[in-house]
């Protein structure tokens, strides 16, 4: 047989495992999510009926639905740029030569590393009303005790401080990754035509981590808005409606309650918005 | 200081440090507080007045934890599911990524390969996780750590393909072509030369596969409810809900749960920061 063919048929081969895993486990259930969409399906009797968009109109219709899109919505941007803000900060230290750098650096990684519900376990501590060692500190510094989980206000706030806490480090490294990548000479070119430390960072560093900046945040744009974990456990949605989110919406319909049709239309749903919410993003970084 | 070159001034020096210190007291200072509390007494935990370094430490906890709630069980299922998920996605996506970096596959087939790798990574869990199940329930795999397993490669399979790309495409092809031109065929040549030149990136997207896996939480929820196949995260979630103010037990579950990471990250964190800055390319 010839090189080149044989060289072609290896590599079908080569992808093939790869192509039916993503066949039976993403296109064929993502296919098959927008159908059910269509379809009223209680699971556990076991009863399936045609329903057309009813599911669709009967999410959007429902206050809980709705204010679910608002929180994710609003906790997406709270979060990505807290994490955003904080993890440049971090990068520019740590891009710095200083003694114990190599030391420290592992350190500062090790949240993101951390299994989610134990960052959950000792956060819900630390934010707790009565035991918790931030309201203690409040009371050290003599501002008022705060009410973290239990204040509608607050709730959202304390579940971006803690994702902000666990994957900031995740902005940093994409971020320090960029900043190591500038030649050193382009700043010494930049001092050598007398431009100060503030024009320095405008005009050398910013315009050459953009990509970097560009692409951390796009991944976290679309990981937070996937959020789950912390408020299914930190607060379990609440107080009241205060920190439901789209995934822990769509989870208890599907999984509590296993209507499997509405479900999946709040899936579609998802998938829009933040189909919608990176098209917008990518369109308006490119300009 | 903070941006590169020129002079620093004392006053900057100390804003630089204070920074510096007050940073890695916010990142370790939850830690800690896990771990301390995890040792200390019922009485110390629930005070008006925080004990910030208990007076006595007890493993009380730990023994309730490891014996009364058999967390050892918990930690073997999930060591079981990560293995053989990471196991499964090394596999199908090194040859995948190798596919992809060096032979001839048709442009377009490529491209949109890649494309759909990268959506599959952007889209909610929910956009595939309901059929899923179905087809899940109907192999019978439902409440096993192997059906488990098989759902993470929604997420570990994009993951694989996506780094391992990345680590192939920075790997000079010369050797390969000499042993091309030596007549060996591409099976020896991946044995022989690829793989073990690309071994330190197929161990980097083996442990941030397996650190994924085993924080999990969203999946291992709705796929297990037995108790015999629960993941340390479902138990330690059933926990925080059920009882959330049992805090000592609560740590040192969750600390037990973070052991393999923290005693793993220092040894492998060189290859996770190189993960990582892979990702950004």
């Amino acid at each position: 047989m010839n090189p080149k063919l044989k060289d072609k048929l290896t590599s079908y081969f080569f992808i093939l495992p790869s192509l039916v895993i993503f066949t039976l486990l993403t296109i064929y259930p993502m296919m098959e999510t927008v159908r059910l969409s269509f379809y009223r399906y209680y699971y556990i009797r076991q009863r399936v009926w045609f329903v057309g968009f009813k599911n669709y109109v009967w999410l959007l219709k429902n206050d809980l639905f709705l204010r679910a899109i608002f929180n994710t919505l609003e906790f997406d941007f709270m979060a990505t740029s807290l994490q955003f803000l904080i993890g440049l900060l971090l990068a520019l230290i740590f891009n710095v030569e200083f003694k114990l750098r190599k030391v420290f650096l592992p350190f500062v990684i090790l949240p993101m590393l951390l299994p989610p519900v134990a960052v959950c376990s000792v956060w819900k501590l630390m934010l707790d009303y009565r035991f918790g060692i931030i309201n203690d500190v409040m009371d050290y510094v003599g501002l008022p005790r705060l009410n973290w989980l239990g204040d509608p206000n607050l709730a959202m706030l304390s579940i971006v401080i803690v994702d902000t806490w666990q994957y900031t480090p995740f902005v940093f490294l994409v971020l320090l990754a960029g900043l190591q990548s500038i030649p050193r000479e382009l700043y010494e070119a930049a001092m050598i035509d007398g431009a100060g430390k503030f024009d320095r960072f405008k005009n050398v560093t910013l315009p050459l981590l953009k990509p970097f900046i560009m692409v951390v945040i796009l991944l976290r744009v679309i990981d937070t808005f996937k959020i789950f974990t912390k408020p299914a456990l930190i607060t379990g949605g609440g107080p009241g409606d205060a920190t439901e989110t789209l995934t822990l919406y769509f989870y208890k319909e599907a999984f509590k309650f296993f209507k499997l049709g509405i479900g999946s239309a709040a899936a579609v749903i998802m998938t829009v918005i933040v189909g919608v919410v990176s098209l917008v993003y990518l369109l308006k970084v490119k300009m | 200081m903070i941006v590169m070159g020129g002079k620093t001034s004392k006053v900057e020096k100390i804003a630089f440090y204070t920074v510096l210190a007050l940073v890695m007291v916010l990142v370790l200072f939850p830690i800690y507080w896990m771990a301390v509390t995890s040792i200390k007494t019922e009485g110390e935990v629930i005070t008006e007045v925080p004990v910030w370094i208990p007076t006595v430490a007890t493993l009380e906890h730990y023994k309730e934890v490891i014996i009364d709630m058999e967390f050892v069980k918990y930690i073997v299922n999930t060591a079981i599911v990560s293995v053989i998920a990471v196991l499964i996605s090394l596999i199908t996506g090194a040859f995948a990524a190798y596919a992809l970096a060096r032979l001839p596959l048709p442009a377009k087939l490529a491209s949109s390969f890649l494309f759909f790798v990268l959506l599959i990574r952007m889209l909610p869990s929910g956009a595939f996780v309901i059929p899923l199940y179905l087809i899940l329930d109907r192999l019978n795999l439902i409440n096993t750590l192997l059906g488990l397993a098989i759902a993470y490669q929604v997420y570990t399979l994009p993951y694989s393909i996506w780094l391992l790309l990345g680590f192939f495409r920075a790997l000079p092809s010369e050797l390969e072509e000499a042993a091309m031109v030596d007549g060996a065929s591409r099976l020896i040549i991946l044995k022989d030369v690829v793989f073990p030149m690309i071994a330190p990136g197929l161990a980097s997207t083996a442990i941030l596969n397996f650190i994924m896996c085993w924080g999990e939480y969203l999946y291992a929820l709705i796929f297990l409810s037995s108790p015999d196949v629960l993941t340390v995260s479902v138990v330690i979630g059933g926990f925080i809900t059920e009882y959330g103010t049992l805090w000592g037990e609560l740590c040192a579950a969750a600390l037990l749960s973070s052991l393999p990471v923290l005693a793993f990250s220092f040894y492998v964190q060189k290859y996770i920061i190189r993960s990582y800055m892979m990702i950004s390319k």
